[in-house]
């Protein structure tokens, strides 16, 4: 790495203002239901309207005779494999044979305008010969005929260590619990969508609203049949995803793609938001298992947990979303023996899949009810036990790993809890009707793809300097709102020394850069960050020299910073456009490319020992509620927030994260309840759907640790995720403070608040 | 849908002569139409939209009754100082009405007309009496708000009658509006009630309770009153709740729920009484 990149840090750290703020505010960004394209048509899904079964027949003869028909296209259609399972291969395009969840499917009807396409979508009439269909992870277990795949085991990670048996034995208490969370909608502002252009090379260009390019090319190519180079995928500006957009778009793109080939025109299509909830991925609903052995003088000796998770009709990212919450099912606290056990089981329900924080809240929902339920048998408070027992710089967590640095565990639960004042609080005075408490939460997030995901976490860019000295970057991962835009160009303008109103950024294409993985795992500003780095040393020692020649001295003597080059010596200067121009005339290189994979990890899957990943973000969060016992209605007042992100490089953008991830946050502990009738969603919008409002969110104090990450570009590390992970675990510690009772469910419905306080007035 | 838009009443009864029988709906505000179309639910083949029509848009006092036209909005009636003094359940309903948006568009009229178990204005509307002015081409008549919702969605309006205006009289020197909805704003009540009392030499002399979203239509919580009134204990008052209600189950929260609910709001409020 070059020196002058870690000493100096001249926009790095300073509360940019979004690039893409204005057009978002004005309305001015064009998002996909504003875009066409000259001769567009428009397709809509066919999909089961039952839970599982087997298809008898599929009649499209009154689709085809409805005004505006243009086709009607299935299984039959594709010419090349009928498959766009992410991880494993368990997901048809379209059915053929068997449909395994309301919302699964078929076909897709193209007609010439949008409302036409989807009245006739509902015009295909589709017999089934009907199973007995599974929604639930007891009835997915024992069934012993009528599986939804082979069998329904979507796949199951461990964490072995230690030997807990010797542990349980020589503990002076062992304390067990049980846990469930919810499904969440990902409940992004602008519903899946995209347009494709059927191609004069035989290919497509794709224009979605997507986190990860790169998966849908590959999705795709497989569909079409087609080479990778033929198959073109950018983003559009995309309106909100938190992972609904990761692998859903692979399987809308796909079919619409397929449309566009066989029909020879750009097809564009839009979900409605209530096929988009039926159709399209949730959070993970968990079922939770605790068991921790723990001494008198409150050291956490063992911990055996087991993670039951309801992967939907298919696994699509149930593999690493299970990997995830095993590695981090004790959180960042010191247990030297674990047997974790994770396993995901397929139900006739959508799937589930990715949702911001990926397995970690329902994890942390787990671990941080069971600290504050373990702290009070052994009669100690949940702050100190804590301290006691949390994760320090050199210590090993569950699988082994030893964290040698950028280890903020203890900043981030100090001074939340010293912000907080709830150490000099006295006890609330809980005996009228409303009733005050406090919960404590962590996470110890490990930043980008870890073991399980490690042959794709590799980040590219490529940078191009203008001869009027602006400057064009092209980067492999988006912004779908979290600010990714914005930090790409901090962390350029740093690099180069340059202002940042230099900078321009792409659309993200996979015409323009190679393959980067997926925008997900909180990995932007880490991956491209580096990459970043690693384009300017490319780059850096030719532009030193052009600098040299120009201004007439060594180049070593070099020094481009705060937008200016100078001989570091104040004898002699231009600006950037100056030089650049020189460089173009001088016929410099003008264009460099980056690339940053994350170190190997030594992992052993088979007991899950070993790095999982090669970093990790902690937090903390401390939330305060009041809880009305006459309704049970919850509401969170105040969240106290402090995140280790290694270095800020945009602190307004992490506040924004914080506040977001938070809200999203109370939405799945508090207000938010999926609900299924027997694999039909009831809650299918806002109406019922109830996301939280502007008066149902917290105030939230954000407190900023920066704990160097040696490995993260100017030592920085993911925020986006670990923003929403501690909340839920925090407001149902917080609530069971509160009433006395253990909150052992999310969400924390009032009707379940209700039913606790009967309890404990029955007690 | 055929979508007509009369400017005067005999241009609207023109049109409601016209249809008689056939499939129309009347449209004011919108706000419980308009979700039916994006949800896929059953419309009516024609819609009627009265918003323009002249005359029932205004709030007005006559010998201590208060005349609210049917056209009159959610927010303006929030706002007006009349109802916030003399009908204060009516304003503090309108202000846990929806969202903005959806108070500037919809009327008193359609929430009553759509006659939900769970409407925010009908528990005050019943406790301050309303009489509902109806009209059709072959004249008018006034009707008891509780003689006029028959049941969820179902009213008493005869084909070709339209609701105009709403007549109203607080009969109790104090009362309020509770609602309770699964969020701060923008969620229909699981269940909502308004309150009467007057007050006598420090002792309770006059108490009604209507209650919504606890059966088909607003329940008159009698027996309870009945019961606070001869100074029974809290077991009793709670059993006479019960014997008065019927929720069902349904997306927002359990029958009993409901029940639990309304009784732990209801010997709240009691209790703080005189008494």
């Amino acid at each position: 790495m070059v020196k002058n990149l870690l000493s100096t840090k001249t926009y790095i750290g300073q509360p940019l203002k979004r690039v893409d703020a204005r057009g978002k505010v004005t309305g001015e960004t064009q998002f996909l239901t504003d875009i066409s394209v000259d001769g567009m048509i428009y397709s809509a899904p066919v999909y089961s309207r039952i839970p599982f079964g087997s298809i008898t027949s599929i009649d499209s003869s009154e689709a085809q005779q409805s005004p505006g028909f243009i086709k009607f296209i299935s299984a039959k259609d594709i010419p090349g494999e009928n498959q766009v399972g992410v991880i494993t291969n368990d997901q048809p395009l379209f059915a053929d044979k068997t449909v395994r969840y309301i919302g699964d499917s078929i076909g897709l009807i193209v007609a010439d305008n949008p409302a036409r396409a989807f009245d006739i979508a509902k015009l295909i009439r589709i017999t089934y010969t009907e199973l007995d269909p599974i929604f639930t992870i007891e009835k997915s277990q024992s069934v012993t005929t009528g599986f939804i795949h082979e069998n329904n085991i979507s796949c199951q990670h461990k964490v072995i260590r230690g030997n807990v048996e010797d542990a349980f034995a020589n503990a002076d208490k062992i304390v067990e619990a049980e846990f469930t969370t919810a499904e969440q909608e990902h409940y992004y502002l602008e519903p899946q969508a995209c347009i494709v252009t059927p191609l004069e090379s035989g290919g497509v260009k794709i224009l979605g609203s997507l986190q990860c390019p790169f998966y849908v090319q590959k999705a795709v190519s497989k569909v079409l049949g087609i080479p990778f180079n033929k198959v073109i995928v950018e983003q559009a500006p995309t309106g909100g995803a938190f992972g609904g957009k990761e692998d859903v778009p692979s399987e809308i793109c796909a079919r619409v793609a397929l449309a566009a080939i066989i029909t020879k025109r750009p097809v564009k299509m839009v979900y409605g938001r209530e096929d988009d909830i039926q159709l399209t991925s949730k959070r993970h609903p968990f079922k939770l298992k605790y068991k921790v052995g723990v001494t008198d003088d409150g050291i956490i000796t063992a911990a055996e947990v087991r993670l039951e998770e309801n992967s939907g009709a298919y696994s699509t990212l149930s593999s690493v979303v299970s990997y995830r919450s095993a590695v981090q099912a004790m959180g960042p606290y010191v247990v030297p023996n674990v047997n974790i056990q994770s396993i995901s089981y397929y139900t006739n329900l959508p799937p589930n899949g990715a949702f911001r924080g990926f397995g970690s809240p329902q994890a942390a929902f787990g671990h941080e009810r069971m600290m504050d339920i373990v702290a009070e048998k052994i009669g100690m408070d949940s702050y100190s036990f804590r301290k006691l027992n949390i994760i320090k710089p050199n210590d090993q967590t569950i699988t082994g790993q030893r964290l040698t640095s950028s280890v903020g565990a203890m900043e981030t639960l100090k001074k939340s809890y010293n912000a907080s004042n709830w150490g000099n609080c006295p006890r609330p005075q809980n005996e009228g009707r409303i009733k005050t408490g406090y919960g404590i939460a962590l996470t110890h997030y490990g930043n980008c793809l870890g073991a399980a995901g490690w042959f794709m976490d590799g980040s590219a860019v490529k940078i191009t300097l203008h001869r009027d000295g602006s400057v064009t970057v092209s980067f492999g991962l988006v912004e779908m709102g979290q600010g990714a835009l914005t930090v790409v160009t901090q962390m350029t303008a740093e690099a180069f020394g340059i202002a940042p109103s230099r900078i321009q950024i792409n659309p993200t294409s996979t015409e323009y850069v190679a393959d980067s993985g997926p925008a997900v795992a909180s990995r932007n500003v880490i991956m491209t960050g580096q990459a970043i780095i690693n384009a300017t040393e490319n780059l850096l020692p030719e532009i030193k020299l052009a600098a040299s020649k120009f201004l007439d001295c060594p180049s070593q003597n070099i020094v481009i910073e705060n937008d200016k080059v100078t001989d570091n010596a104040g004898n002699t200067h231009c600006s950037f456009g100056d030089l650049t121009d020189y460089m173009y005339r001088s016929n410099y290189r003008m264009e460099t490319t980056g690339w940053w994979h994350v170190p190997e990890l030594n992992f052993n899957p088979d007991d899950g020992n070993g790095e999982a990943y090669f970093s990790y973000s902690f937090a903390t969060h401390l939330a305060k509620v009041k809880v009305d016992t006459l309704t049970g209605l919850v509401k969170v007042q105040k969240v106290w927030a402090a995140h280790d992100v290694g270095t800020a490089i945009n602190p307004a953008g992490i506040e924004g994260q914080v506040e977001g991830g938070i809200s999203q946050g109370i939405g799945w502990a508090v207000t938010e309840n999926l609900k299924y009738n027997n694999g039909l969603v009831q809650s299918q919008n806002l109406s019922t759907y109830l996301l939280p409002t502007a008066n149902d969110i917290s105030d939230v104090e954000v407190i900023i640790i920066e704990e160097p990450e040696p490995q993260g570009p100017w030592g920085a590390k993911g925020i986006g995720e670990p923003a929403i992970i501690p909340t839920g675990a925090a407001i149902a510690n917080a609530v069971s403070n509160a009433i006395g009772q253990q909150v052992n469910q999310l969400p924390i419905s009032p009707e379940y608040v209700l039913d606790l306080i009967n309890q404990s007035k029955e007690q | 849908m055929r979508y007509l838009r009369p400017k005067s009443i005999p241009e609207l009864q023109e049109i409601l002569m016209k249809e008689n029988g056939n499939d129309y709906s009347i449209l004011a505000g919108g706000t419980d139409l308009m979700p039916r179309y994006r949800t896929g639910l059953q419309l009516p083949e024609i819609a009627i939209d009265i918003k323009i029509l002249p005359g029932y848009c205004g709030i007005s006092e006559e010998n201590g009754s208060i005349e609210i036209g049917a056209l009159v909005t959610i927010e303006d009636i929030r706002k007006n100082h009349l109802i916030q003094k003399d009908l204060p359940c009516l304003s503090q309903a309108c202000h846990e009405f929806a969202g903005t948006q959806i108070r500037n568009r919809a009327t008193i009229g359609g929430n009553i007309c759509n006659a939900s178990p769970a409407g925010d204005l009908l528990p005050g509307l019943y406790l301050y009496s309303a009489e509902l002015q109806l009209i059709s081409a072959f004249g008018s008549r006034k009707l008891p708000i509780e003689d006029f919702i028959l049941g969820p969605g179902k009213t008493a309006l005869k084909p070709g009658e339209i609701l105009v205006s709403i007549h109203l009289k607080n009969q109790f020197d104090n009362s309020r509006f509770y609602k309770l909805g699964l969020r701060q704003s923008m969620a229909i009540s699981v269940i909502n009630y308004a309150m009467g009392w007057s007050v006598v030499e420090k002792s309770i002399s006059k108490l009604a309770i209507m209650a919504g979203s606890v059966a088909p239509t607003i329940v008159s919580l009698d027996g309870c009153c009945k019961s606070f009134l001869a100074m029974e204990n809290d077991e009793s008052i709670a059993e006479n709740i019960a014997k008065d209600i019927f929720p069902i189950d349904d997306i927002r929260a359990t029958a009993k729920y409901r029940q639990q609910v309304l009784k732990n709001l209801i010997l709240h409020d009691l209790r703080k009484f005189p008494g």
